[in-house]
């Protein structure tokens, strides 16, 4: 018997993303990402064809440093632009020559006759842009809606401070999305026995959230979206980390990492991939080597196709898996890389998952409470009520996301309520803890295995 | 006054209602939820809300009496 949530019809409405559908239309009001700006690093780069909500674009960086992002297909004849050739105030179809602006605007239809005013009457459909810390955003819906562009810390801080990243994800944006309020995977996809020995000698507090095989939830909304609170405590700790995570509408989540943050943007290409921009930032200090040995990850997993974006994991039909790694231990999920482990594993749900032959459980918890938020909002938004997030007065930059190590008892709902505790990540916190454990917690893993 | 109502057809044993509230709610062996007290006092009120929000297959509600 699946789960008695989430009707066939609920589904499509949580995943279908396209022109014309109730969740593309509500996430066309808002700015979002659309490329790295180092897919364009000069006016004559290449155009990059891109789609997104569905519709098939093509960006391109005009004369004047300006990314235009603009419907893929010339408005004469439908050539692709992506043939088109730059370097100009525009791009330039190489069918008749046609040259088209950032806004749009045809600035040149070459067969005409000089006197023609024709070009004048042709709008092509292009979408505005800015650009942010390696990051070009775009916003997609009516005009007369754009709101401010948004003062999130990814679009404030300066470079040095902000690591973008970005990779292509044949699957519905939502089950990736669904990932990241997931508390209770951590100690078993991401396990492994050398992070496991490391934990053993480790101070640093955050290395919790893989050895907790049970942790707390909660979950609450605020103006933009809605928060979880998540609570890992090794067994034999009277001191828990608290995560404060923010889910901000439509895609974008926050998570505390060090003294900083994990920031990530799930943008729909269409209803059977996506795009995870994933950004790393350092609001304190400029980002540095110490980053990826004090988060216990490798520069190489973060290896994407220039061009595709895929990770050079990725075979073509799954995830590269050693199960000799499983077999001895040393690796739970055989798959190398945080991040590869959580693409692997909702990539694997197939291009939409089928909600509707799910089986939710306890852990579920946070999943069942987002995805009925959603319902909800989409409700607000077919009544023309004004949406989490673009409120008059918001303001991204303060939203909360925060870590917290307290008393392990602590009611989850303080920890959320006082915004004024955070645990204050030092540089040099990883060192050698005072009383180590004795033991940790390993998943199943079979006979003769695991941390002795 | 505040009642608790288990709808077992749609219980499905997760046991989320007795860790959120075990002074109202039993797993008992036949893997199904029971109903221990079945008027929450105003101190207990939150726990179980928490239970009612908690049980994955919305098998709880509260009715005023």
């Amino acid at each position: 018997m699946a789960s008695s949530f989430f009707t066939e019809e609920e589904d499509r409405l949580l995943t279908q993303t396209g022109p014309g559908t109730t969740m593309g239309d509500f996430m066309r009001r808002y700015w979002f990402p659309a490329l790295l700006s180092n897919r364009l690093p000069a006016a004559n780069s290449d155009p990059v064809p891109i789609t997104l909500l569905g519709e098939e674009l093509v960006a391109f960086r005009s004369a004047d440093g300006r990314v235009g992002l603009v419907d893929r297909y010339c408005p004469h004849r439908r050539a692709s632009l992506a043939l088109a050739r730059t370097g100009e105030c525009g791009i330039r179809c190489i069918y008749h020559g046609w040259l088209i602006d950032p806004d749009g605007r045809v600035l040149e239809t070459p067969p005409e006759p000089a006197n023609s005013r024709f070009a004048q009457t042709v709008q092509h459909r292009a979408y505005p842009t800015r650009e942010a810390a390696g990051v070009v955003w775009t916003y997609m819906g009516p005009p007369e809606a754009r709101p401010p562009f948004p003062n999130w810390l990814a679009t404030t801080l300066p470079e040095s401070h902000v690591l973008p990243l970005l990779y292509y994800q044949p699957c519905n944006w939502l089950q990736s999305f669904e990932g990241d309020f997931d508390a209770g995977h951590a100690p078993y996809l991401h396990w492994s026995k050398q992070d496991a020995e490391f934990a053993l000698n480790l101070k640093w507090q955050d290395q919790k959230i893989f050895f907790d095989p049970r942790p707390l939830t909660a979950f609450a909304v605020a103006p933009w979206g809605v928060q979880s609170v998540m609570r890992f405590v090794l067994e034999y700790q009277t001191e828990a980390v608290y995560w404060v995570n923010a889910y901000v509408m439509p895609f974008f989540s926050m998570l505390p990492v060090l003294d900083g943050y994990l920031f990530r943007a799930l943008v729909p290409s269409n209803d059977e991939s996506h795009y995870a921009f994933t950004l790393f930032l350092s609001p304190a200090r400029p980002l540095a080597d110490d980053f990826y040995l004090t988060l216990g990850i490798r520069p190489e997993d973060f290896e994407v196709d220039p061009t595709t974006y895929y990770s050079p994991e990725w075979t073509g039909e799954g995830y590269r898996q050693d199960r000799e790694l499983m077999r001895s231990g040393e690796s739970w999920s055989g798959i190398a890389g945080g991040m590869n482990q959580d693409m692997a594993v909702t990539q694997s749900m197939g291009g939409v998952v089928d909600r509707t032959k799910e089986n939710l459980a306890g852990e579920d918890f946070l999943v069942i409470q987002t995805r009925k938020y959603y319902l909800e909002t989409l409700d607000k938004f077919r009544r023309g009520e004004v949406l989490p997030g673009l409120q008059e007065d918001m303001d991204h930059s303060a939203v909360d996301c925060r870590s917290v190590v307290t008393a392990v008892d602590t009611p989850l709902h303080e920890v959320l309520r006082r915004t004024d505790w955070r645990y204050r990540y030092v540089p040099g916190d990883s060192d050698v803890a005072e009383k180590p454990p004795a033991t940790i917690w390993t998943p199943p893993l079979g006979s003769g295995q695991g941390v002795p | 006054m505040i009642e608790i109502v288990v709808d077992q057809a749609m219980c499905r044993g997760h046991g989320q209602c007795e860790l959120s509230a075990p002074d109202y709610f039993e797993l008992r062996d036949d893997g199904l939820a029971y109903v221990i007290m079945q008027n929450p006092g105003e101190g207990d009120l939150t726990a179980v809300e928490d239970a009612v929000i908690r049980c994955p297959e919305e098998a709880i509600s509260l009715r005023r009496q």
